[in-house]
């Protein structure tokens, strides 16, 4: 059995350290400029995913809008209200992602007034409230260096790691163990239809 | 193929979990003292194997292993495959918490019918090749039915995919050839090894086969 399992462990590893492991997993990224909403879907190992429709929906459940990414598995749309918009993929085969942006990512100037941010009176009083509810200045540079910084924190949450693996395969042992210290305080141990005497049973 | 959150109506999630509560529970007390580091070890191989994913097709496929572990585990596959795809779900997001349920049926039943179409039959074979072709056809039978399983849910669940079910279908069949190929040749290395393993996977009821 050791052997067979060495030797079966050890390709599998093999596999897993060659080859960049991939979550199996849908996902979908997007941010906003403030104005239009872009983003892309992809899947395991990077592979983006061309020509599917992505449904948008508000937190109500009602739906907005239906997109198709295209060619190169990306996607834009134009915001109609400040709400969180939730962007949802299923696939045929029973695999699904989301990815929501917030309601405060989207400076909507969607009345009649032209202005896109409100400027309160800053008096002593609500100098601290408007220093927290005044959106980011509109800075091309910042914007996307923030997207990136996105990305990457969203290409750290797919990544499988190691040390996750390890730590499931020591979850699996663990609970076998447990099971098998139970079973064998239970009549299921081969010792106890035996009738040995020993005083620890 | 592990389904995701928010596709499977609740009646679907209800029935599927209650069943597999159920089939673990069979598998649980069918489980011997002597062979639990044996479902621990199988069920590591199967969390493993099933992270490995190809990409083809719109998400990836993987390998599922589910023949083998019906081979040597019967009953106890349940535990281990539940077991492996909690902690999938947990540690990596693969497939949902709620899902565990669809998820776990529709790997462990295919492993448990291959058990008790072949295991008999892989018992009493007497050439490593018989052995290698019957491992073969657990490998395709346990891969074809567990994409039957999990069309069926979605279909229950009243989405429209007969159109898709045939593509899924379609990049799977090669994989299920590369899935027997797999089961075939680990089943008869370890006939040729260890074959009191392949001769009784847990205790039946029946004490028919208990060594």
């Amino acid at each position: 059995m050791t052997k067979f399992l060495v030797t079966f462990c050890s390709i599998i590893l093999i596999g897993l350290a060659t080859s960049p492991v991939a979550a199996h997993k849908l996902s979908i990224f997007a941010t906003t400029d403030g104005k239009t909403i872009t983003g892309y879907a992809y899947s395991a190992g990077g592979n983006r995913i061309t020509e599917h429709p992505i449904r948008i929906e508000s937190t109500e459940g009602k739906t907005l809008a239906t997109l198709t990414t295209d060619k190169q598995g990306n996607f834009q749309y134009l915001p109609t209200a400040t709400i969180d918009h939730k962007f949802i993929l299923e696939t045929t085969d029973g695999h699904a992602a989301q990815f929501t942006i917030k309601a405060d990512e989207i400076q909507g100037n969607f009345t009649a007034s032209s202005f896109p941010m409100p400027s309160p009176k800053i008096t002593n009083d609500n100098i601290k409230n408007t220093a927290a509810t005044t959106p980011p200045p509109q800075n091309p540079a910042l914007i996307t260096q923030v997207q990136h910084l996105r990305e990457d924190i969203q290409a750290l949450r797919d990544q499988t790691r190691l040390r996750d693996i390890i730590g499931g395969i020591g979850y699996l042992i663990g609970i076998a163990g447990i099971a098998f210290y139970f079973l064998g305080t239970t009549k299921n141990h081969p010792d106890k239809t035996n009738n040995t005497g020993n005083p620890d049973n | 193929m592990h389904i995701s959150e928010g596709i499977l109506s609740a009646p679907v999630l209800l029935t599927t979990g209650a069943a597999c509560l159920a089939a673990t529970g069979i598998g649980l007390a069918r489980l011997d003292y002597e062979r639990v580091p044996r479902v621990g070890m199988l069920a590591s191989a199967f969390f493993i194997a099933t992270l490995i994913s190809v990409p083809v097709g719109v998400v990836g496929v993987h390998l599922l292993l589910n023949g083998l572990l019906g081979l040597l585990l019967g009953w106890a596959a349940f535990p281990a495959i539940l077991a492996a795809l909690f902690l999938q779900a947990i540690l990596f997001g693969h497939g949902a918490l709620t899902t565990l349920g669809a998820n776990t049926i529709s790997m462990a039943l295919p492993a448990v019918i291959c058990y008790y179409t072949l295991s008999h039959r892989i018992a009493s074979a007497t050439t490593s090749r018989q052995v290698f072709r019957l491992g073969f056809v657990s490998g395709v039978l346990a891969m074809l039915l567990s994409l039957i399983i999990i069309s069926i849910f979605l279909l229950l669940s009243g989405k429209e995919y007969r159109v898709a079910v045939a593509l899924v279908a379609s990049f799977h069949l090669p994989l299920a050839l590369v899935e027997g190929f797999v089961t075939g040749a680990a089943t008869s290395f370890l006939y040729k090894t260890r074959p009191e393993l392949l001769k009784a996977p847990m205790n039946s009821l029946r004490q028919k086969d208990t060594p």
